[in-house]
């Protein structure tokens, strides 16, 4: 056939975009596994801090959201399913948004988190590579990120955070 | 009930298109329900559910998911109206509505067509249309209704809160997929009849149609990026503008290989891989943009099944054409011999200038996607790249481009013609030196854009006077001669306008307070007051700049800087004054203290990017409405 060349290259194309499309997930690992949680200092929801000093030996869920994000409705209950099969701290993370429909929000929905990070300018969620929210950071006893979440904690993400919350304790 | 009346409106259409693609089997047999009254019903039915959709933001319907992400009821009407496709899912129902209103205008209006071939080639566009509302149904269907009804919506980024949204898509959706038809087209003649000058007769209205409108639809959004997004510029080579900028590359070495096949009977399978790569790259263009593989869509993660989905039928019509062609390829008589001094030459000369310029700004946006799989870096790939090639690329086309219409086909004499383009070459020329001696501060490439663009200018009106006998013959001109004369002449305008946009252009970025003064070119800018403003659903500040030349008062200019509160997103509204041969520009920036920060440009005979490109488009439609009048 004559133009072997040009579909043998439509499809080497056509397979890298695959690839670019599914990318996502490898390298956000690969940028942040294995490495101390990034700079935080926040205004917690409760009018204290929410700091590096709040991630020493336990193991912490630190979860992005806002009042917003369709997505984090959906979430929500997941989060309390997880506390239900494993106590675990969680934080909550609230990326640019409004207080009042904060407060409006964890009021109609329930708050699962044991602290509440106000980061309004979206400054945090730059220092920790979040790029849509909801995404959630598991952090281990020594405070080094050990699992990542992109979009939506469900019943199969919960099974992945359960068996590495496990082997965390160990 | 809205969303119930939707929804249907969507799987009959999609059982319809389904219908009148199984068609194909016996395309000489007489149906109950003939593709020109399927094609009219599943227009009826995507019509329909558009309306829907539009009543739905109009009334402000929060029970329909799309409904609640994109709207407010304090949003004003007319961008109720036009977040219908600020939007995927809308923007995507607007995408079948375009592809199945040109399946409509064929089947009505295209009279030229016999029954069998317009049969099968309205059972193609039907696939199309068919695979879009599955993708549609499935994956982003705009119709979800949520439970409970939110009290109020999340709005519509203000960025698209704008007139240019209202016009912009809609353009380029009848540019992008105008050219589904002609793939349709182009299928269809694989099966019944074959590639001559009739076939090429036949696709030409239609490109030129879709060329025409992707030509104004990216300029509309050259020009609203320029003034609402506040940075000054025209262009950026980001991936979303270059994915349309590809099928319009595509389409111009389309439109004119289409011409040395109509009078040569040659170039047929160029031709025909010119119009598969045409619509190929409107699919992947809407690809690259619906599925957020290069630019991160922020709010919400994107759901990766729509990317995958689209993909798959990108890969299903690109791989099914480019099989076709290749099976079929022998069968495909060419005639040869060629002159590389006549106008089949320069047209040829054109297509692989164009071609290969396509490639290079393919090559460019999808880079950094190879990159980050190989490597895992990521990288942009940016203007100095794509601004370098295209310069480099283009150039020679333009030399070209100004004498190739005066040329004959199949030979012409190079010593007469090089004779003619003495006086052209004065002109330019001196055109350029008039430049030189005005504002000679720029740097020489500005020159040679001058030149170019003086060279092009020229040559066609000279071109317009030698076959008009000097105006003479005016009465009977041919309008497909005149629509390729303004689109010409449109393109040396805007030539011209790029090259005094971004080599000429004189830039300030200044903190003033109120009663402080700017110096630009041989204006002064008086910043007078500062006042709060509020819109109907944002809220913001309003700067008064009275501008002056030589002491002389020339007009008040207020930009402005709003913040729209349910998104917390600040936009920027440059103030223009534009005189026709250049712009003063001013985008207003965060207060420090009591003072403002302002960016001021002075660029000279940017209006002519604008003006240049709808003469384009004139010129395009003028064509068009020549040769498909001539026949009905």
């Amino acid at each position: 056939m004559r133009y072997t060349g040009l579909i043998i290259i439509t499809a080497f194309i056509f397979v890298c975009l695959f690839f670019g499309l599914n990318k996502e997930d490898q390298t956000l690992k690969s940028a942040f596994l294995n490495k101390p949680i990034p700079e935080i200092n926040l205004n917690s929801l409760k009018k204290d801090k929410l700091d590096q000093s709040d991630f020493k030996n336990e193991i912490i869920l630190v979860n992005f959201f806002a009042s917003w994000c369709v997505p984090c409705i959906v979430e929500h209950d997941f989060l309390f399913e997880l506390k239900k099969q494993k106590p675990i701290k969680i934080y909550g993370i609230n990326y640019k948004d409004n207080i009042k429909n904060l407060e409006i929000w964890l009021e109609k929905l329930g708050n699962p988190y044991s602290k509440i990070g106000i980061d309004k300018t979206g400054i945090t969620g730059i220092n920790w590579g979040v790029n849509g929210i909801p995404e959630s950071f598991l952090i281990d006893q020594n405070g080094i990120i050990k699992h990542k979440v992109t979009g939506v904690i469900n019943e199969k993400q919960i099974k992945i955070l359960l068996t590495k919350i496990e082997s965390l304790e160990k | 009930m809205v969303a119930i009346i939707g929804n249907i409106s969507l799987i009959f259409a999609t059982l319809l298109s389904f219908y009148q693609f199984l068609n194909i089997r016996n395309i000489n047999k007489i149906r109950v329900l003939n593709p020109d009254r399927n094609i009219s019903l599943q227009f009826f039915f995507i019509l329909t559910a558009f309306f829907c959709l539009m009543f739905a933001y109009v009334v402000s319907d929060f029970s329909i998911l799309n409904v609640y992400q994109n709207s407010h009821t304090a949003k004003p009407l007319l961008y109720k109206i036009t977040g219908v496709w600020g939007n995927h899912e809308g923007s995507m129902l607007l995408w079948v509505l375009v592809l199945v209103f040109f399946g409509f205008l064929i089947s009505r209006y295209d009279k030229r067509l016999d029954l069998p071939y317009k049969t099968l080639t309205l059972s193609f566009q039907s696939l199309i249309t068919f695979v879009f509302l599955l993708f549609i149904l499935l994956s982003s269907n705009p119709f979800i209704v949520i439970s409970p009804t939110p009290v109020n919506g999340l709005d519509l980024n203000p960025l698209l809160q704008d007139p240019g949204l209202a016009f912009h898509p809609p353009n380029l959706y009848i540019g992008y997929v105008g050219l589904s038809i002609v793939f349709s087209f182009t299928i269809a003649r694989f099966y019944k009849g074959s590639f001559d000058a009739s076939w090429a007769k036949l696709i030409k209205p239609w490109v030129l149609l879709s060329w025409s409108f992707l030509t104004l639809g990216i300029s509309l959004g050259s020009w609203w990026a320029y003034y609402e997004l506040g940075w000054g510029g025209f262009w950026f080579w980001d991936p979303v503008e270059n994915a349309s900028l590809m099928p319009w590359l595509c389409a111009t070495a389309l439109l004119h290989s289409t011409l040395v096949l109509e009078k040569r009977n040659t170039l047929k399978k160029w031709t025909i891989l010119l119009a598969f790569l045409s619509f190929s790259f409107s699919l992947i263009g809407t690809f690259l943009v619906r599925s957020g593989i290069i630019t991160s869509v922020h709010s919400f993660a994107s759901d990766p099944t729509r990317g995958v989905f689209i993909l798959m039928i990108c890969a299903f019509f690109i791989f099914s054409s480019f099989i076709l062609l290749a099976k079929k390829a022998g069968s495909i008589k060419e005639e040869k011999l060629i002159s590389p001094i006549s106008k089949e030459g320069t047209i040829i000369f054109n297509n692989l200038l164009m071609v290969a310029l396509l490639l290079t700004i393919f090559i460019g946006t999808i880079y950094p996607i190879f990159l980050e799989i190989f490597t895992g870096n990521q990288i942009s790939v940016g203007p100095p790249y794509f601004n370098l090639t295209s310069t480099l690329i283009m150039g020679p086309g333009i030399l070209i481009m100004s004498f190739a219409p005066m040329i004959n086909w199949k030979k012409d004499d190079l010593i007469g013609l090089l004779s003619r383009l003495k006086i052209i070459l004065f002109l330019s020329l001196l055109v350029t030196f008039i430049f030189f001696y005005i504002n000679f501060k720029g740097p020489i490439i500005a020159l040679v854009g001058i030149f170019l663009a003086a060279w092009l200018f020229f040559g066609t009106l000279f071109n317009f006077f030698e076959k008009t006998k000097y105006l003479k013959k005016l009465k009977n001109l041919n309008k497909t001669f005149l629509g390729m004369t303004v689109a010409h002449l449109g393109v040396a305008i805007f030539i011209a306008g790029i090259t005094g946009s971004t080599l000429w252009k004189v830039e300030k970025i200044k903190t003033l307070k109120v009663g402080e003064k700017v110096l630009l070119n041989n204006y002064s800018l008086n910043f007078d007051k500062i006042k709060k403003i509020r819109g109907k659903n944002y809220i913001g500040h309003e700067a008064e700049f009275n501008l002056y030349k030589k002491n002389k008062f020339i007009k008040t200019l207020k930009p402005q800087k709003r913040f729209y509160p349910v998104q917390e997103f600040p936009t920027t509204e440059a103030a223009i004054y534009s005189r026709g041969i250049s712009d003063i520009y001013i985008a207003m920036s965060e207060p420090i203290g009591n003072s403002w920060i302002f960016r001021f440009h002075y660029s000279p005979l940017t209006p002519w990017i604008w003006i240049g490109s709808i003469m384009a488009f004139i010129g395009g439609i003028l064509s068009f409405s020549h040769r498909i009048f001539k026949r009905i």
